[in-house]
């Protein structure tokens, strides 16, 4: 018998056939006792091997499997806490995540409390200041400063907001420059309610005071800043039609080292504000005639000489031409002491004309000072 | 299977009460110690148990579980070659070459045709016992399990012709064996 017939029945025998085959196949076993035989002899085969022994499976295997199936299948913690209710879930998140944040808030909130009881006594002490430091861009909108009638007092208000921040260097550029900005808008806002700074030197001075405390205050680079600032609020100031010596002199007195530090933006404003306030401080009293003398000294800058030139030799010359003979020379002797001869800028003519009652003003008072300078001055121009 | 997948333990159980005792079987056949079946059939659940993830509907869950099964056999044949043998209490015992639990008569048979069968088992397990492990595993599986031959070429990882041939050869090996016997 061929491997492919015996292979036929054993497939029989295995159940591998389809209906059909298996149909066939027994058909054809009809006519073929060869293959009648074979398949005796193989369901003789498989019936007595099938009466080998067999055994029963421990009950106990199911016991120990069943309980590490339950163990497996048990129901993880995530999913156990989503069964439950809604409201003990809440309570359950409450009761961990809540309270550990709640406890946690409730210190932060202790300490800051603290800590600000200890900056306020310790930094705090000077009168209360209503007016807060974060005034309105627009004049309108600043809130009125709760200040008694006393303008000493109010400046001290300012003031004492740029000398106690300014001590603070835990505030920062940003506080110095908030609390800088506050002092002149602290100022502004009284000139806004009572139509003046004071007098003219309380204003020039607390205005000084608050460039020199920002200029002092911080590392240069933070300095910078600070000046910048503090010079902003002027040129604000002359923007919103702020036309007191007092601005002027300010602007005046940290002039080089606010031009340094300024953009050119900036410096294009500066310019601007001095052309503007020039003009209706020119003639006025004593104190704006000495900003002027002032500002003769001025180094000019070889990138912006052509717009200072502009000023002093306009509206500035016209200036010094309106001057007390004594204050112009006053203004000429000590540009000329600080810069030499060459620098004053001035066309012969001019000097001419101004020299000379400055020479006899100077022979009159009897100062050596200024008669050696006139006489460094009359050299180059031979007068 | 797939109920169990959901994590449900009673279909577990089911799958269990089903399979236990052809499991079993499997074993004992492979080594004819009882107790070590009962042990290779509660370690394969607890495989199974394991990777359950791991088993997909497409196939029928007889076909995983032996491969399960036969997978473990494995690990468990080439740890006996290199453990020392144990004397298990199914020992053939005795001159005879009987057990101990077969001293026990059963009073649902008689006498005469236990010791029949009991002939009958002797020669059915030395003429496994002669066979091929390639070809023994082929006819546990077929005949003793009822597994398609393309059940057995899926759970042995072999190509189905290697399987027909296997049983071929096997069915012819153990009419010699058992040539007397048979008629």
């Amino acid at each position: 018998m061929s491997a492919e017939r015996r292979q036929e029945l054993l497939d029989l025998l295995l159940g591998e056939l389809d209906s059909q085959r298996e149909d066939e196949l027994k058909s054809r076993l009809q006519g073929e006792p060869e293959l009648q035989r074979e398949l005796a002899e193989l369901e003789s085969l498989f019936g007595f091997m099938r009466r080998g022994e067999e055994i029963e499976a421990d009950p106990a295997i199911r016991t120990r499997v069943m309980r590490e199936a339950e163990r497996a299948t048990r129901p993880s913690f995530a999913k156990r806490l989503a069964s439950l209710p809604g409201l003990f879930r809440f309570r359950f998140q409450r009761s961990l995540v809540f309270r550990v944040a709640a406890v946690s808030l409730a210190v932060h909130l202790v300490v800051v409390a603290v800590m600000w009881n200890v900056y306020v006594r310790k930094y705090d002490a000077a009168p209360v200041i209503t007016a807060g430091p974060f005034i309105p861009s627009d004049p309108a909108d600043r809130p009125v400063p709760d200040y008694r009638p006393d303008q000493a007092f109010v400046m001290r208000i300012g003031l004492a907001r740029v000398s106690r921040s300014v001590r603070l260097k835990r505030f920062g550029v940003n506080g110095q420059r908030e609390a800088i900005r506050s002092g002149v808008e602290t100022l502004l806002a009284r000139q806004k309610m009572d139509g003046s700074f004071g007098t003219p030197e309380e204003t020039a001075q607390a205005t000084l005071i608050l460039l020199g405390e920002g200029s002092n205050s911080t590392d240069p680079t933070a300095r910078g800043r600070v000046v910048r600032e503090a010079v902003g609020s002027l040129l604000r100031a002359v923007d919103s039609g702020e036309q007191s010596g007092f601005v002027l002199s300010a602007l005046i007195e940290d002039w080089t080292f606010s031009y340094e530090n300024l953009t050119e933006e900036e410096r294009t404003r500066y310019v601007r504000a001095m052309q503007t306030l020039i003009p209706t401080v020119r003639g006025a009293g004593a104190a704006e005639s000495l900003v002027l003398a002032e500002l003769v000294g001025i180094p000019v800058s070889s990138d912006h000489s052509g717009e200072l030139a502009l000023v002093l030799g306009g509206d500035a010359w016209r200036a010094l031409d309106a001057m007390p003979t004594r204050l112009r020379a006053t203004a000429l002797i000590a540009r000329v002491q600080e810069d030499g001869p060459g620098a004053v800028g001035f066309g012969y003519e001019t000097l001419r004309d101004w020299v000379a009652p400055a020479f006899q003003s100077a022979l009159r008072s009897g100062r050596s000072g200024d008669l050696q300078a006139l006489l460094l001055l009359q050299a180059p121009y031979r007068l | 299977m797939v109920a169990f997948q959901g994590d449900d333990p009673q279909a577990f159980d089911e799958l269990l009460c089903r399979y236990q005792r052809m499991l079993a079987n499997y074993f004992y056949k492979q080594c004819y110690d009882r107790t070590l079946a009962q042990d290779l059939v509660q370690e394969t659940f607890l495989r199974i148990l394991k990777s359950r993830d791991r088993y997909r509907p497409e196939a029928k869950f007889k076909t995983f579980l032996f491969t399960v099964a036969r997978n473990l056999w494995i690990d468990q044949h080439r740890s006996r070659k290199a453990a020392p043998k144990i004397v298990s209490a199914d020992q053939p015992w005795g001159e005879d070459g009987g057990r101990l639990s077969d001293a026990v008569p059963s009073g649902e048979v008689s006498a005469e045709r236990r010791i029949e069968d009991h002939e009958a088992a002797e020669m059915v397990r030395e003429a496994l016992t002669e066979l091929p492990d390639g070809q023994r595993e082929v006819w546990i599986l077929a005949i003793d399990q009822g597994l398609k031959q393309r059940e057995i070429a899926s759970v042995l990882e072999i190509p189905l012709g290697t399987v027909k041939s296997r049983m071929n050869a096997a069915v012819t090996r153990l009419r010699g064996l058992l040539g007397g016997a048979l008629r």
